[in-house]
């Protein structure tokens, strides 16, 4: 029906507009205002316009870049309208006009250009309101739970209290303790800085219980970040001689060949345990499945929410997403990253009430909780 | 010096990719394409150094004695091979570079890649042993899943397609998106700690 209105007016508009412009200007009172769209990225204007509900008069909104004579339709009118214009090139003046046509199909004119206006880049996007709101509350949070003095008390997680039980063996056993960081990301990702944290405190006590530790890294900064971690562990340990640098190495970055080359150390090597901490990807059933076959004792730990039932059913314990952050306050009772972590909590609880919320306002028709989160 | 640098170059950057975020100016945006550039050289630095890595790794295990020698060898001479083939003749179609790779690297990948098959079902069938409650409610709801996702399930008209699918759909991403929140706030905490150089393990031992 929209449709079709518009082709009437652009057909009217083609055969009189010039004609009767002058008696649209006596006939109708109507206001149109463009400007700026306020605290955006620069592709938005606003588009105000005032007119009579029960005008005899249709109108269509056009808009044209100056110095262009080709005009876009942009939206038929009915009444006052508040209208944001978007996807603009920021920077681009444009011309905007309204058509007009009589409802009878009498003709159609146009109101010339009300106004010639560049949308403009301003330094906050209000579009990302919510996010800055939640990230400022959430590192404010964060903060407080950091340097609050309070001691805290972190439930016993099953797969970190196995770690040091899994260089136990290893030293019992004489076979190397083998990590893997996953394929999945790069250090740039928070789960791999929480597996290279991970990493740093088993250097430091597997250089404490001499044991060997093993790390085929798929990506060469991993492997740097790494090699400085086991060093820095071995000397604060006090056992600088146990760090080999030929025990943290690259293997490839290909996926199915960082497989391949892992499944091969196991099979050679027989490690006595298996940490599997970081971001996996389709590698992670063929790593564990193998490290099964192989007998060693695994730990695995991953924020991939489809290799975690993978993880599960092969692995003797397995970190659920955030147990993996968790982990570096968890080993070395740091305070500081433990009160982080009553904050992550403490913002969980303020996630729950806000989603429980807006399901109930959303169940008693009150959107505006459910349409905000939505939004986000 | 050793530890402040890093800390404090990655406070900075990092903070001011949290900025840039939130501000649509040119600037922002100048920025954060400077520093994904810096990650591609960095990217490509890390693929030379383990380049080196590789073949050191290989040629001391070489000189050792041992049956594993055999594959470091095989190893160095495929690094070798592909290394000749990419300067000499190019990496362009019809080369023998890319020939290696369509006909040796890739049936390699999708052989590993396959045997997820064979894993799949191991791993399945030990997943699915009822041992507890917990574990025979696992395999109830697996085989509901199961069939219900097959022809036969469709067939035996009692409902199991819809089940299954409200069963994916519902409580499974219900589960799944408490995991997501719980990493989310994770992955936060982390990135502040590691901006205020409270989490300092990354840069080996402890604080």
């Amino acid at each position: 029906m929209r449709r079709l209105q518009i082709l009437v007016v652009l057909a009217l508009l083609t055969l009189a507009h010039t004609s009767i412009f002058a008696q649209a200007d006596r006939l109708v009172r109507v206001a149109l205002k463009i400007s700026d769209y306020p605290f955006d990225d620069g592709t938005r204007l606003s588009v105000l316009w005032d007119a009579p509900e029960d005008s005899n008069f249709g109108f269509v909104l056009l808009r044209g870049a100056e110095g262009d004579v080709k005009d876009t339709v942009l939206v038929a009118l009915q009444g006052p309208l508040d209208y944001v214009d978007s996807g603009l090139p920021p920077g681009t003046r444009y011309r905007y006009e309204v058509a007009l046509f009589d409802k009878g199909g009498a003709g159609g004119w146009r109101i010339p250009a009300v106004a010639v206006v560049a949308p403009e880049i301003n330094a906050f996007d209000r579009a990302r309101l919510s996010e800055l709101v939640i990230i400022v509350l959430l590192f404010a949070v964060i903060l407080y739970g950091t340097f609050r003095s309070k001691e805290i008390f972190v439930r016993p997680i099953a797969g970190l209290c196995a770690m040091e039980e899994a260089l136990g063996r290893a030293v019992e056993m004489g076979r190397p303790v083998l990590f893997s960081a996953g394929w999945g990301a790069q250090l740039d990702k928070p789960t791999t800085m929480a597996a290279m944290n991970i990493f740093g405190w088993l250097a430091g006590k597997s250089a404490e219980y001499g044991a060997r530790l093993t790390f085929p890294a798929h990506d060469a900064v991993i492997m740097t970040a790494a090699q400085e971690a086991a060093h820095d562990a071995a000397q604060q340990a006090g056992k600088p001689e146990w760090y080999r640098p030929d025990e943290i190495y690259y293997v490839t970055g290909s996926q199915f060949g960082y497989a391949a080359a892992l499944d091969g150390v196991m099979e050679r090597e027989r490690p006595a345990a298996n940490l599997w901490l970081g971001t996996f990807a389709a590698e992670a059933l063929i790593l564990s499945e193998t490290g099964n076959h192989v007998g060693a004792m695994q730990i695995a730990g991953t924020d991939s929410t489809i290799q975690l039932a993978f993880f599960l059913v092969t692995c003797d314990y397995t970190l659920i997403g955030e147990e993996v952050f968790a982990a570096s306050g968890y080993l070395t009772r740091d305070r500081l990253v433990l009160g982080g972590l009553w904050a992550q909590d403490l913002f969980k609880v303020v996630v729950t009430a806000t989603i429980l919320a807006g399901l109930i306002g959303a169940a008693l028709g009150w959107h505006v909780i459910g349409d905000w989160l939505a939004g986000i | 010096m050793r530890r402040s640098l890093p800390l404090l170059l990655v406070g900075a950057f990092g903070f001011a990719m949290l900025v840039q975020y939130f501000t649509p100016l040119p600037a922002g945006r100048a920025i954060y394409g400077r520093v994904l550039e810096w990650m591609q050289v960095i990217f490509a630095a890390g693929l030379v150094l383990g380049g080196f890595n590789y073949a050191r790794t290989h040629l001391r295990k070489v000189g050792r004695p041992g049956g594993d020698r055999v594959y470091s060898a095989l190893a160095l001479a495929a690094l070798i091979l592909m290394l000749a083939a990419g300067f000499m003749g190019g990496i362009e179609r019809g080369s023998l570079f890319l020939w290696l790779f369509d006909n040796v690297q890739v049936p390699l990948q999708q052989t590993v890649f396959s045997l997820l098959a064979f894993f799949v079902a191991s791993a399945a069938f030990r997943g699915f042993r009822a041992r507890s409650v917990e574990a025979a409610l696992l395999l109830c709801v697996a085989l509901l899943v199961m069939i219900g996702r097959i022809p036969v399930g469709e067939m035996m008209g009692i409902g199991l397609p819809e089940s299954a699918r409200w069963l994916v759909d519902v409580p499974a991403v219900a589960a799944k998106r408490g995991i997501l929140i719980g990493i989310g706030l994770g992955s936060v905490a982390v990135a502040l700690r590691v901006m205020l150089g409270i989490e300092r393990a990354w840069l080996g031992g402890s604080r």
